[in-house]
């Protein structure tokens, strides 16, 4: 069954693949800089009237724990946002654009978080995004 | 001892890949201040070009003083070409265990470069006579 994003079921379901991804689990085993969170900024003319985050608790190549949450108020905690419009998120689960390519052209946005780690870590960074696209989804709009 | 002084050139603050790499460099000399030594005696101008993300940049390096300009500006001393994830991993590459003033060229992000190189699908040119701020360059751009 397709999942709708964002959702707090398409959120699990993305806990659950970053976990089946054997590349991630690789790539990252030396991850243990704390939370990357995923922000989908508001898109009103699809429905999605404020912007959604999910929280993914990442340690040593799993991730712990998810959280799907619209209170943006989490973030402070969160060492890492990435950001993105709705369409840009939904190209890059959809397998249409390179999340690194993104991040060049403006379309994925580091909004927090020290940029040489996540450059440390680009691999690993890229296969936690990829694993999005091992998750039936079903897109707004 | 001072910082950089790094700037993105009017109309680079919109441009990701400018600020992306305005970022790094500042990023990087703060956390390895020694790279400072090699920032304030680069001179001249290294485009950047991400072929796979229509996006080009400037780096102007000007003794201590970098200007970072969205698309070519001026004529590039150095241009590199290549995919987005070729011209990241350029800031990947370890220093060599021995000779750290040189990149570890044994490394698997190395090899990674040198078969997009063979392939043409990373291209460098003018590094022959401007060997110097290209081995600068691979130092501020490393994370490493």
């Amino acid at each position: 069954m397709a999942l709708l994003f964002p959702s707090a079921a398409w959120a699990s379901a993305y806990r659950d693949a970053i976990n089946e991804n054997a590349l991630y689990a690789k790539t990252a085993a030396s991850w243990d800089q704390g939370a990357i969170a995923l922000v989908c900024k508001a898109a009103p003319a699809l429905g999605l009237e404020a912007a959604q985050a999910i929280v993914l608790d990442l340690q040593h190549g799993k991730c712990r724990a998810v959280e799907y949450t619209g209170d943006l108020a989490v973030l402070e905690a969160t060492p890492f946002i990435i950001e993105a419009e709705y369409a840009q998120w939904k190209a890059v689960i959809g397998g249409e654009l390179d999340p690194i390519r993104a991040m060049l052209a403006g379309q994925l946005r580091l909004a927090k978080g020290h940029l040489p780690t996540i450059i440390r870590d680009v691999e690993g960074s890229k296969q936690l995004v990829l694993s999005a696209r091992d998750i039936e989804t079903e897109f707004l709009g | 001892m001072s910082g950089p002084l790094i700037e993105l050139y009017p109309g680079a603050e919109q441009h990701a890949f400018a600020a992306m790499m305005a970022e790094l460099i500042r990023s990087n000399i703060e956390d390895r201040p020694e790279k400072l030594r090699d920032f304030r005696t680069m001179r001249g101008r290294v485009a950047l070009v991400a072929e796979d993300a229509g996006a080009t940049i400037t780096l102007h390096f000007q003794a201590g003083k970098l200007s970072v300009h969205p698309g070519l500006h001026g004529v590039p001393d150095v241009v590199v070409r290549g995919s987005s994830e070729s011209l990241i991993d350029l800031s990947r590459i370890p220093n060599h265990p021995r000779l750290p003033f040189l990149p570890d060229f044994r490394s698997s992000v190395a090899e990674k470069l040198g078969r997009a190189l063979f392939e043409r699908k990373l291209r460098i040119s003018g590094l022959a006579s401007h060997l110097a701020l290209g081995l600068k360059l691979s130092r501020v751009l490393s994370i490493y």
